[in-house]
């Protein structure tokens, strides 16, 4: 009712210079136009994920990520993992291998685009035993990456174990730029590793399909 | 075995597939006895649930005996009888341990669909889509249960398969509808949908002391069905002034509680409201038609409250939030959480309160299954629910 007062008026007053049938009809297909796109776009944004997306699009990627995760368990569990450096690579999937240089230090090592082998060596800026733990890469001639990272952990409310808040931070030389060591975006591949983490400390395992039947036309 | 398998929008075909086997310790194998057919399948059939894949076999809902255990599986046993729990929880994470089952946090092996979609990821479902784990579904010879302990419950003696089988899915997501009403003596329950699940939300809310039930429907013969066994009063939407009469009914003021069982495929007897419904959901502009929502919103009677029961999967539009915000009513929905309800269900029926298997008005091969959900879809030959016995 208000739309069509409001459109009325605007016919009204411009009834001397053009005909108000055709100015009232561009305004309302205009803002039918606009209407139509924003629900759409709403539409479009919920359904983002169709049969084709999976498995996630693949593609060399460099990138930022924080994730949080709420996993039942204690906070001494998650912290030993995350201290031990093997474990760190079976954490993070971006990660091929962590060996460790020294009681601080370890050299981290992932697959860059078409397997090319990118290292760089951290060392380990921050150790509160079950709360935080911070990495930050050290300028070495092998190093092709500048990294930062930490992992915070807090006791959840109402005893629902532990919040696990990782932030990773990367900033590649320009030699490996093009390289990429996420392979899809690094958010959401942080947060399918977190994910991987809750179920390996909550169910010893991750629960899976593969092996199950299916049609033939799959 | 032979499965029924999805293939495309209405294309079901059975298929020759592989036997499901253990993949993980806490697996158990269980040779279908009975599978249902539910309406919230026809989302799938209709396209209306993304993520499916050509090859998934679908099915949810069934009973069947267990033919093989995992090595950490402790409270089955080969031979045991069980009905399966149609949503899958892993029994660890937070959710499960607070008896929330559907909200399990590990059972969906796939995080970014869901996480998309609603925000954060729900429990895995059989036969329900890839967004909802992908696993196999029950429309099959044999089946694969993940955290067998905690999905399959064990049949008490003196239950029969007809009466387990609703067990698994249309019995607790009915009965949970009921139970998130918080009925008081003297409450009247409205209940939109005489399938399946309504039917089971209407017996659930006499359990639970509810004075009056009225059941809603367009489909005759299902309310005939309702009102004959049990005992409810029933109104059909096709009669225009439905909703004035549901008013009359309960003397102006309107049901203490409104549950939907209905959902996201919903027809209004409003011919317009209907035809905008369906524009918009073709134009992608919703996914789901809310009419019985609606309804249910403008009907409740102030301070009540209304539970959705039938399967939502997306937007919807021109909810009448106004309505619902200023006449105070609570919102309680979910998808069921079978584990919880089980125990109790099974007493309901063993102490003679419950009967579901009134339900079952075709049962039919697994090799009929594809021409079943048509007559089911239909809702042919007065269908209520397509009963497939995969061993016959």
């Amino acid at each position: 009712m208000m739309m069509s007062t409001v459109l009325w008026n605007v016919a009204k007053r411009s009834r001397r210079t053009v005909r108000p049938g055709v100015l009232t009809g561009a305004v309302a297909t205009g803002l039918l136009g606009v209407a139509l796109y924003q629900s759409f776009k709403m539409y479009h944004n919920w359904y983002a994920t169709r049969p084709t997306d999976l498995p996630k699009k693949m593609g060399a990627q460099w990138g930022d990520a924080h994730q949080a995760i709420t996993i039942r368990c204690s906070p001494d569990q998650v912290f030993s993992l995350f201290q031990n450096p093997e474990s760190l690579a079976e954490i993070f999937s971006h990660l091929s291998a962590v060996e460790s240089i020294d009681a601080e230090r370890s050299r981290w090592t992932a697959s860059g685009l078409n397997g090319v082998e990118i290292s760089w060596d951290v060392m380990m800026t921050e150790d509160i035993p079950g709360r935080k733990l911070t990495w930050q890469s050290v300028d070495t001639e092998t190093s092709s990456v500048r990294m930062s990272g930490s992992v915070t952990l807090v006791d959840a409310p109402r005893e629902q174990g532990t919040e696990v808040h990782v932030d990773l931070r990367h900033k590649p030389s320009a030699a490996v730029t093009r390289a990429g060591i996420f392979r899809y975006k690094p958010e959401a591949q942080l947060a399918d590793d977190l994910r991987r983490l809750k179920q390996r400390l909550e169910l010893g395992t991750s629960p899976t399909i593969e092996g199950q039947p299916a049609g033939s036309v799959s | 075995m032979k499965a029924l398998c999805w293939n495309g929008i209405n294309d079901l075909r059975v298929e020759t597939v592989s036997d499901p086997e253990i993949l993980q310790p806490t697996d158990a194998i269980v040779r279908v006895i009975l599978s249902t057919t539910c309406g919230s399948d026809l989302h799938l059939l209709h396209g209306f649930v993304p993520t499916m894949k050509p090859g998934d076999i679908i099915g949810h809902e069934f009973m069947g005996e267990v033919v093989e255990v995992g090595a950490e599986v402790q409270r089955l046993k080969k031979g045991d009888r069980v009905t399966v729990i149609s949503i899958i929880g892993c029994g660890q994470c937070t959710h499960c341990q607070n008896e929330q089952w559907s909200l399990c946090d590990n059972s969906n092996i796939n995080r970014e669909p869901l996480d998309t979609m609603l925000g954060h990821t729900t429990a895995g479902i059989y036969g329900y889509s890839h967004a909802f784990g992908g696993y196999a579904g029950s429309h099959a010879e044999y089946i694969r249960v993940p955290f067998a302990d905690y999905g399959a419950v064990k049949i008490p003696d003196g239950v029969t398969d007809e009466q387990a089988l609703f067990v698994s899915d249309a019995v607790p997501t009915g009965y949970m509808g009921a139970d998130l009403c918080d009925i008081k003596p003297g409450d009247v329950v409205a209940v939109w949908g005489a399938g399946g699940v309504g039917q089971m939300a209407a017996k659930s809310a006499f359990l639970k002391g509810a004075e009056r039930v009225i059941v809603i429907d367009q489909v005759q013969h299902r309310l005939d069905l309702a009102q004959q066994m049990l005992g409810v009063e029933t109104l059909n939407t096709r009669d225009n002034n439905y909703m004035h009469s549901l008013e009359e009914m309960t003397g102006g003021r309107g049901p203490d509680a409104c549950i939907d069982a209905v959902g996201m495929e919903s027809d209004s007897n409003n011919r317009l409201e209907d035809i905008y419904d369906k524009v918009e959901q073709s134009l992608r502009m919703q996914s789901d038609r809310p009419s019985v929502l609606r309804h249910a919103i403008l009907a409740c009677r102030k301070g009540g409250t209304i539970s959705i029961m039938g399967v939502y999967g997306g937007l919807v539009d021109k909810l009448p939030i106004g309505a619902a915000m200023n006449k105070g009513l609570t919102f309680k929905m979910g998808q069921q959480f079978g584990q919880k309800y089980a125990p109790v269900l099974f007493e309901h029926i063993q102490r003679g309160e419950l009967d579901p298997s009134y339900m079952i008005t075709h049962k039919i091969t697994l090799d009929e299954a594809p021409e079943g959900y048509k007559t089911f879809s239909k809702r042919k030959d007065n269908c209520l629910r397509v009963v497939i016995s995969p061993s016959s």
